[in-house]
């Protein structure tokens, strides 16, 4: 085993200065000068910078890590050593983040809140990792991003799609690029009662848990604003192997339009079931978020189904074409939509430190609130500062029949719906729940 | 600690002459290793320097890569497998459902701390008595059987309360998402949880590692007590044969009950230090799979002695939480940042390690069950006792 011997005396000292923090009360914070902040959380930094990086690579959501940490890999490579967008990003160097180099430790979730607060705890106690980024699975960014406001570490989501986790869950030390179920909703109302009419019964599926429960509200609201009927939506455990005798309950001869609102191997799953079972003949089926794992596990089950999805190679602007270009040259691969995620997140927080001048948590939240920006190849985007919530596009997609499809290339874009027609204001829907908590 | 109190220094020593010196002179070392005096002191040091061993000491943590939670969470799961021992080594009934007390202790004492009272010594005794009360239920319709029967039983149950947590009872228990509202006030009402204990930092850290070692010394002290009453050799006499314990005169399902009832607390226990710890319950903790945890780690220390299954407890989730997160396996002294660097370019054995923590575990296991029937603590203890023969040996 490695061993590193900067910890020992970092960890000594963070104990030792977290109790000075503590006795003498965290109110000293604001009259401190620019150049000393107090220490909190894992700051100050002893050694090099190190990020951790907790992505699914067991579980249901499996698929998605691999991907993931690829990207997160190469986002620490261009940090140090330059390459991909950080060459074009005013903020940053290519020279480390505030001259010093990244490192970074991974870990598993294994898809469970449990395990990966386990993982967190680790990176954040024993690695000292001065910014988390993680995903997939809502239920695991929301146990993390919680763990990390108790530790004062900053955390930026990668997959997650709940409403609630820049909703009643929301905290201060988390950013959310990635839109939510809410936002999805509104995406695919238009084109979705444009192809199939304004008056139709849905019927719904959905995983049993934080993601699929707001998914499955957000459908029913929008869907059924804009005429259409729900006659019923029925729940299915988080990594359901058959759904055959959920899907067997479904009206044939009543419904119009099926919503399965599942992810991962899970959606790779209902999808081809429902296929098989020959439900597509009677009715259209909508899978509300899509991955790329997830329709190349179901390959033609996915034709003409609509969904949503985070990103999507296709997408063409230079951000997103030179994003494409190094995961390419790198790994020699397409990437997924999670990928161009935790590429963008990771180099949002290193902008976000150097434009701060320090590490210091609540300087660099306080830089990426209220940030506008247009450099992810999602057209101009805010991030709120009212509940960490990225306002941006939401690309709607339909899946190809299986002889179109191409290596990394599962479906069309049939919209990029723009920020401008999405999202709600800071009182309402998901965000009128949160509460972000203190900065320090 | 050995689990034979009959090994007294009569039976040990050869001679009739060196008995009568040992008596006469100083108590010996087997007498005192039996003392609870000595069990609870020896405890109470092992408890205190165990974090600083684990996640400050130099070179010694530095080799475990260990850190101060998993320390916190090794105790836990200690007072877990060795209440779960107490059923299993001592009374020699197998229950698969202690989950149900682990995770109903752990949602009680979530949910008490949200809507009663946040002081962690309340929420330890809510869920502490919510998990008795379960214990004592479930074990009155459970050792209506034996073997086989009364371990699916206990499974059975243990898996009706995960779904009944996961559906019906999600309006409480946050379903899926595990229980998120959990409130923590100070212990006392004077010290902060997560704050360094001021002058002692070094040693035990937290004040919230203090409050977990406490408890756990109690627990032992309690266990080691219950083990070496009459109560507790009536345990082990219906371990080895229920009929003939029943013929002497004693009610032998009233002390399987008591049995699984105290079990069931010590489950309680260490639940509600869970949800103090991790501020959190996730629904996993009344899964299935975290019966089998802690039966896999009383086995693995070894059943039938008091200390084996907290050595279990460690090792299980060393490997579980340290050794899943080794991306590459390299021999030591080479690479970077060792102590002795030999060769600076570290020589990789492994891509990628960590990923088979499972089979890696599972070959422990394997090893252990096989080589060493009574687990790794009995190999300690056979060890040390070979140690001591050596040289005290003529």
């Amino acid at each position: 085993m490695a061993r590193r011997e900067k910890t020992d005396v970092s960890r000594r000292d963070v104990v030792k200065m977290a109790g000075a923090t503590g006795l003498a009360g965290l109110g000293v914070a604001g009259s401190a000068s620019a150049q000393e902040y107090p220490p909190i959380g894992n700051f100050p930094i002893q050694g090099n910078p190190t990020f951790g990086f907790t992505v699914p690579q067991s579980g249901p959501y499996s698929s998605e890590g691999q991907d993931e940490l690829r990207a997160y890999r190469m986002a620490v490579e261009h940090l140090n050593n330059g390459g991909g967008w950080v060459d074009n990003w005013s903020d940053l160097s290519g020279n480390g983040v505030l001259d010093q180099q990244i490192e970074f430790v991974s870990g598993d979730t294994a898809t469970d809140a449990d395990t990966a607060r386990q993982t967190a705890r680790r990176m954040i106690q024993r690695d000292q990792a001065i910014m988390l980024s993680g995903g997939s699975s809502s239920a695991v960014a929301i146990a993390i991003q919680e763990l990390c406001q108790r530790e004062k570490v900053n955390y930026m989501c990668c997959l997650t799609h709940s409403n609630d986790t820049t909703g009643k869950s929301c905290v201060r030390y988390s950013f959310r690029e990635m839109f939510n179920a809410y936002m999805s909703a509104q995406a695919l109302v238009p084109p979705v009662t444009n192809e199939y009419g304004g008056d139709n019964n849905f019927y719904q599926l959905y995983a049993d848990y934080t993601w699929g429960q707001t998914v499955q509200s957000s459908m029913s609201q929008f869907f059924g604003e804009a005429g259409w009927n729900e006659m019923n939506s029925v729940a299915t455990p988080l990594g359901t192997k058959d759904f055959s005798s959920y899907l067997s309950q479904v009206p044939r001869d009543q419904t119009d339009v099926l919503f399965l609102d599942h992810y991962g191997l899970d959606g790779a799953n209902s999808l081809s079931q429902a296929k098989e079972m020959g439900l597509d003949e009677d009715m259209e089926i909508v899978v509300p978020l899509y991955n790329r794992p997830m329709a190349q596990a179901a390959g033609g089950a996915i034709e003409d189904v609509f969904g949503t999805v985070a990103w999507d190679s296709q997408i063409d602007n230079p951000p997103s074409n030179q994003f494409t270009q190094a995961f390419n040259d790198r790994y020699d691969r397409i990437p997924s939509g999670p990928a161009q995620l935790a590429y963008a997140q990771t180099l949002q927080y290193a902008a976000a430190v150097q434009r701060a001048g320090t590490f210091y948590p609540p300087e660099v939240i306080k830089q990426l609130e209220g940030r506008e920006y247009n450099n992810i190849g999602m057209g101009q985007e805010l991030m709120r500062k009212c509940d960490h919530q990225a306002q941006r596009a939401v690309p709607v997609v339909k899946g190809l029949s299986e002889s179109e499809q191409q290596q990394g290339q599962f479906f069309e874009i049939v919209n990029l719906t723009g920020a401008d027609q999405l999202g709600y204001s800071c009182d309402e829907g998901p965000a009128g729940e949160c509460e972000l908590g203190p900065y320090e | 600690m050995s689990d034979e109190p009959t090994e007294t220094p009569d039976a040990t020593d050869e001679t009739g002459s060196v008995v009568e010196r040992t008596q006469r002179e100083l108590p010996s070392w087997e007498r005192i290793r039996e003392s609870e005096l000595f069990v609870v002191a020896a405890t109470t040091l092992a408890v205190a320097i165990f974090p600083w061993l684990f996640a400050r000491a130099p070179v010694v943590s530095g080799v475990l890569q260990g850190y101060q939670d998993l320390a916190t969470l090794i105790l836990i799961w200690g007072i877990f497998a060795m209440g779960f021992n107490l059923l299993l080594g001592y009374t020699g009934l197998l229950s698969f459902g202690h989950a149900a007390f682990w995770g109903g202790a752990a949602y009680a004492a979530g949910v008490f701390s949200a809507q009663v009272s946040s002081s962690p010594i309340l929420i330890i005794l809510a869920g502490t008595s919510f998990a008795a009360l379960s214990a004592w239920i479930l074990g009155f319709i459970s050792l209506r059987r034996g073997g086989i029967y009364f371990a699916i039983l206990t499974l059975a149950f243990g898996q009706m309360a995960f779904y009944m947590a996961l559906s019906p009872l999600a309006w409480i228990t946050g379903g899926e998402n595990g229980f998120t509202g959990v409130e923590l006030g100070k212990l006392f009402g004077v010290f902060q949880l997560r704050y360094p204990v001021p002058g002692l930092d070094w040693l035990v850290g937290t004040w919230k590692y203090v409050l977990v070692g406490g408890v756990a010394v109690l627990c032992v002290a309690a266990a080691n007590r219950i083990l070496h009453s009459p109560y507790g050799m009536v345990f082990r006499a219906i371990r080895e044969n229920d009929q003939r314990a029943e013929f002497v005169g004693l009610n032998v399902w009233r002390y399987k009950l008591m049995a699984f009832i105290i079990s069931g607390t010590f489950a309680g226990v260490a639940g509600s230090l869970f949800t103090i710890y991790s501020a959190y319950v996730p629904l996993s903790s009344f899964y299935w799979t975290t019966s089998g945890e802690v039966v896999i780690m009383a086995v693995l220390g070894g059943v039938g002695s008091l200390f084996g299954p907290i050595l279990g407890a460690a090792i299980y989730l060393y490997v579980e939480n340290i050794v899943s997160g080794v991306q590459q396996l390299t021999l030591p002294f080479t690479g970077p940042n060792e102590y002795v660097t030999l060769v600076q370019e570290p020589v990789v054995l492994m891509d990628g390690f960590g990923a088979y923590w499972h089979l890696i575990l599972g070959l422990v296991f394997v090893a252990v069950v096989v080589l060493f029937p009574r687990g790794i603590w009995g190999l300690l203890m056979d060890f040390g006792s070979a140690v001591r023969k050596l040289g005290g040996g003529r």
